[in-house]
């Protein structure tokens, strides 16, 4: 198991509703290690949304502990999250969530402004990289509603890793695509992970990640134990295979 | 960071352009009507504060009327005069019309001749100034000063001639030069109480003046005091002194303090009223901020949520869209600012005259460019801080979580109750719709209410002071008033003129004069001068409502006081009680015979009767009226005809030596309706603007319901609802707020009309509101409420099942 950069402790979320308290999460406890990439997958309602609202300080637990890359975010106040969140998450939504009214360029360029990094230029620069990488460099000056679907969720990626963040999450990233745009969508997640990036991804579509070297199943609140103990092994194989290959 | 904010802001009003397009309409047309009537409003006071020096206005102005053919010793009487108590000084004036013509030309031009009887340089109230060029005319060698405003209107300079028409000299006139030119900044009034104009002012020594004008006496004493307070107790023996040391018969006069001229204040209250009402209009663009803002930031929730998980704080948010509502006050306050100072200035050049004060060349009045920039950017900012603070509180996960309307929607006691009245789905549908956003709805609602209650307030009023002007014109059977310079013998006058002007009905006599009426305090003076008219019952020039007593009706001769209906409320008087009147420093008890339906107060008195009280007699001691009025053979001339008649009867009467002024009854019939037509049109042009606003505020809401209602449309689309259902839904929740707008707005508009009247001091009897204003709001209404719900409902009705829920 590499170093862990997120670390879960009995994680309850419990909701209030008019027919009494609704319990989407009911005690997780995991670890992700730097430059993983998860899948987490499961029926609809099962929590997967709101296990990524929790890794992402979006909202907070009922109960138990948070902590990413040493920060505790179930009880960091919501202005420092806001900052702490510009720096070191970068979120991928199913409906891509370009600004409209903004260029291509422009919204890559927004975290940065945000975060208040760079000057004018560094960040034209690096909005320009980011687009380059993930193919989209030719759309810089359109606004989103002229590309496609799977241009606009590349962009939007890229604008996700604009502040390089130790955590890129994607709520459905796939969700609004075709299968050849969405099998596009995923090279570019295992291209991340190969590059040292840690994405954890939640999906409902198990034909999406069967390549995604951990798969983890959330239902009812809990994550699937057959699940975690699979992704223990294959990730001990995968150790083992590295240890051998280096020798 | 400042550029990428700025950027996303100017993109957010560019992407939005209608809704970007109302708001700075909106901001722009406040803005407008602030600057232009507070640049008006500013130019016209400050010119007055200029030109009327505190120091140089009279403290009391009494207008007489002068004896005919005596012998008149008005040094002697201003001296007498200047020893009344508290007085420190008096200067004697006269106003008397005077032809006058271009060498060359066909026809005379009416004008006046004002003379004072003190050397040009020695008079010290209201005092005319040479404007620059030439000099003040010399007794005796045919001078003449004019003012400024004629020299300028006519083309004519120092040393140009033009011909005089005195009375009894050559009908074509005596050439007079002109030494120079003056500025009069004060206002003057003509004998028939009429304000001189500017443009047609010439000045001439006393002696001169009497010559040309043919008179010999005074038309206007002024008297300044040691103070003014002094100046108000002494009005009465200011009267009495004329009365015992002059043949003079004082017929009206005026108090009024220097340090506060009622041409000033006057001026500040009209354009101080107008410019409220451009305040509010702007206040009321400011409630329109607020709902498209709340409606941008409705619309946004999203964007605000990805920009939160994107890194950006709430001030971020904040920053960018209250940027948005600036930027629209920006677009709405630079034409705003720059069209207002412009109209501004047109417009205090446009009401120069009737304020009795002369703006020349454009002004800007930087007060009221401030003052508009302020507003225009501070009401945009302030109308977004609650949207935008509320706005931009939405967390990421409420932002990008849809968990439509809470589950306890229609469980309250008012959703229950309303549940159970028997009305189709649809109309319920509507009604529910409509209390959902209550805090938007309040703004629609409110801006829509004010609008309608200012429309009608103000049309209402106007229509009422029209209607009751008008009756107080029909209650004149004559079309004309002659006012000889000097009092003259009525019959030969009579012979006169009905022997000489073709197309004279009648001749009668009149008499128009103030006097003090025991325990009555003037509603617009404050003092207990009550205008009176003497006419002869016999004749048809007055046709009075009488509503109470018998008046003239079985003895024409009869002696007695018919009070307006006003006057006796006030003081409790029936027919059959007395009334106490002083004329001339003399105390008379008088029967009232009669109470008049009449907007203004007023008493009416048979001539005879009234000529004696006051002392208006011929040199044999006999009663002579001071005025003559015209009947006209065509029963409805036009102010054309009944001022071709003046001219026809003008050249009779000064063939005969005798000058008169005139009064053309259907000019100033005419004049009035225009003026009150002038100020009502600004008034209601505010009103609309207002409507205007509040449609646009109703077409925002009911556009935002459209949007946030796409889900809810899509599935009564789905379940088989057809296009008529959806948009009648929309139109019943535009027309629901509407009605219930104008529901509240109707006793609104009674106060309003109450408050402007108060407001304006406007005293007419029976002068309040016109209900007839109610239908035409109601009508305004509803077309405004249909033309505002129609966008919304058909643009709900066009859309489809499958575009509607395909994202959602």
């Amino acid at each position: 198991m590499p170093e862990p950069l997120v670390q879960i402790n009995d994680l309850v979320k419990t909701y209030e509703t008019p027919a009494g308290p609704l319990s989407v999460l009911q005690g997780i406890d995991m670890e992700i290690g730097r430059g993983e990439f998860i899948a987490l997958v499961g029926p609809s309602g099962g929590g997967k949304s709101t296990f990524l609202n929790m890794l992402t300080g979006i909202d907070r637990p009922t109960s138990g502990m948070v902590v990413v890359d040493g920060v505790d975010v179930s009880t960091t106040s919501e202005r420092k999250l806001t900052r702490w969140r510009a720096r070191n998450i970068g979120i991928v939504f199913q409906f891509f969530q370009l600004l409209p009214t903004l260029t291509v360029l422009e919204n890559v360029m927004m975290p940065m402004d945000f975060a208040r990094v760079h000057d004018r230029q560094e960040r034209s620069d690096k909005a320009m990289t980011l687009l380059e990488r993930f193919d989209v460099a030719d759309q810089a000056d359109k606004t989103p509603d002229l590309l496609s679907g799977g241009q606009q969720q590349r962009v939007a990626i890229a604008r996700a890793l604009a502040n390089d963040p130790v955590l890129l999450v994607g709520d459905e990233p796939t969700g609004n695509l075709d299968h050849m745009s969405a099998a596009v969508v995923f090279e570019t997640f295992y291209e991340l992970r190969d590059q040292g990036q840690t994405v954890v991804i939640v999906t409902h579509d198990r034909e999406v990640v069967q390549d995604v070297p951990t798969v983890l199943r959330l239902s009812d609140g809990l994550v699937d134990s057959t699940s975690l103990e699979a992704a223990a092994k294959r990730q001990t194989r995968e150790q083992q295979a590295t240890r051998l290959a280096d020798l | 960071m400042f550029r990428s904010r700025w950027r996303k802001i100017l993109r957010d009003v560019w992407a939005r352009k209608s809704r970007s397009a109302m708001a700075a309409t909106a901001i722009f047309v406040g803005v407008l009507g602030v600057v232009t009537l507070l640049s008006a409003g500013d130019l016209l006071t400050s010119q007055l504060k200029q030109d009327l020096r505190e120091e140089d206005l009279p403290m009391q102005a009494v207008f007489v009327s002068a004896p005919g053919g005596a012998d008149l010793d008005n040094a002697a009487y201003l001296d007498a005069l200047g020893e009344s108590p508290g007085v420190t000084r008096v200067e004697g004036r006269a106003v008397r019309p005077l032809a006058w013509k271009l060498p060359g030309d066909a026809e005379f031009d009416d004008g006046f001749i004002l003379a004072a009887w003190e050397p040009f340089d020695e008079i010290t109230i209201q005092p005319m100034r040479l404007s620059g060029e030439g000099r003040y005319p010399s007794t005796g060698q045919h001078e003449i000063a004019i003012e400024r405003r004629m020299a300028d209107k006519h083309g004519l300079g120092v040393g140009d001639q033009i011909l005089l028409r005195t009375p009894g000299g050559d009908a074509g006139g005596d050439a007079w030069t002109i030494t120079g030119l003056v500025f009069m900044p004060y206002p003057s009034f003509s004998a028939a109480a009429a304000a001189v104009p500017s443009d047609a002012s010439m000045f001439a020594t006393f002696e001169d003046a009497q010559a040309l004008g043919g008179f010999v006496g005074f038309s206007t004493l002024y008297a300044r005091y040691t103070d003014f307070p002094t100046a108000q107790e002494q009005s009465d023996s200011f009267f009495a002194a004329i009365a015992q040391e002059t043949p003079y018969v004082a017929v009206y006069n005026y108090i009024d303090d220097p340090a506060e001229s009622f041409f000033i204040t006057q001026t500040a209250q009209i354009t101080g009223m107008l410019s409220m009402l451009g305040i509010i209009a702007m206040v009321v663009a400011g409630l329109l901020v607020v709902n498209i803002v709340n409606s941008i930031v409705g619309e946004d929730k999203r964007q605000i949520g990805v920009m939160k998980s994107l890194g950006a704080t709430r001030w971020d948010n904040f920053v960018i869209y209250a940027g948005i509502a600036i930027t629209f006050g920006v677009i709405g306050t630079v034409p705003g600012v720059v069209i207002g100072s412009y109209l501004g200035a047109l417009m205090a050049q446009a009401m120069d005259e009737t304020l009795l004060t002369s703006i020349e060349g454009f002004s800007l009045s930087s007060s009221a460019i401030l003052t508009g920039i302020v507003m225009g950017l501070a009401i945009p900012f302030l109308a977004a801080i609650v949207p935008v603070f509320l706005g931009t509180r939405v967390t990421i996960l409420q932002a990008m979580t849809d968990v439509g309307i809470s589950g306890d929607y229609g469980k309250s006691r008012w959703a229950r109750a309303f549940n159970a009245v028997p009305l189709p789905t649809n109309t319920k549908q509507a009604v529910t719709n409509v209390m959902r956003k209550k805090g938007r709805l309040a703004l629609t609602w409110l801006t829509l209410t004010l609008a309608a209650a200012s429309f009608m307030g103000i049309f209402g009023m106007f229509v009422s002071i029209n209607d009751k002007i008008g009756g107080l014109f029909d209650a004149f059977g004559y079309e004309i008033v002659v006012v000889p310079n000097e009092r003259q013998d009525f019959e030969q006058v009579r012979g006169l003129i009905l022997a000489g002007v073709p197309g004279v009905e009648a001749v009668d006599p009149g008499i128009g004069l103030a006097v003090e009426l025991e325990d009555y305090v003037s509603p617009e003076t404050d003092t207990s001068q009550l205008q009176m008219t003497g006419f002869d019952p016999a004749a048809g020039s007055m046709e009075l409502d009488i509503v109470a007593g018998t008046a003239w009706a079985d003895d024409p001769a009869r002696e007695g006081i018919v009070l307006t209906r006003g006057v006796a409320n006030a003081l409790d008087k029936a027919p059959g009680d007395t009334v106490a009147l002083v004329a001339q420093g003399q105390r008379a008890e008088i029967e009232v015979i009669g109470v008049a339906s009449f907007a203004i107060d007023q008493g009416f008195m048979e001539w005879r009767t009234l000529a004696r009280l006051v002392g208006s007699t011929n040199s044999q001691g006999e009663p002579a009226p001071t005025s003559m009025l015209i009947q006209l053979v065509n029963p409805d001339p036009t102010v054309e005809e009944v001022d071709d008649v003046i001219d026809e009867l003008d050249e009779v009467l000064l063939s005969d030596g005798i000058a008169a002024s005139h009064v053309n009854q259907i000019g100033v019939a005419e004049e009035i309706a225009q003026l009150i037509t002038m100020f009502g049109s600004i008034f209601q042009i505010a009103a609309i603007v207002m409507a205007v606003i509040g449609a646009i505020g109703l077409l925002s809401t009911l556009s935002m319901s459209v949007f946030e209602r796409l889900r809810e449309i899509g599935i009564m689309r789905s379940i088989g609802a057809g296009s008529v259902t959806i948009a009648s839904q929309f139109l019943t929740e535009g027309m629901l707020v509407g009605m219930s707008a104008w529901l509240v707005a109707v006793p609104l508009a009674y106060l309003i009309a109450g408050g402007l009247l108060a407001s304006m001091e406007i005293e007419i009897e029976g002068v309040g509101f016109d209900p007839s204003a109610l239908w035409i709001g109601l009508i305004g209404m509803i077309v405004i409420t249909v033309l505002a719900s129609l966008g919304p409902s058909l643009s709900a009705a066009r859309k489809t099942v499958s575009e509607i829920l395909r994202y959602q």
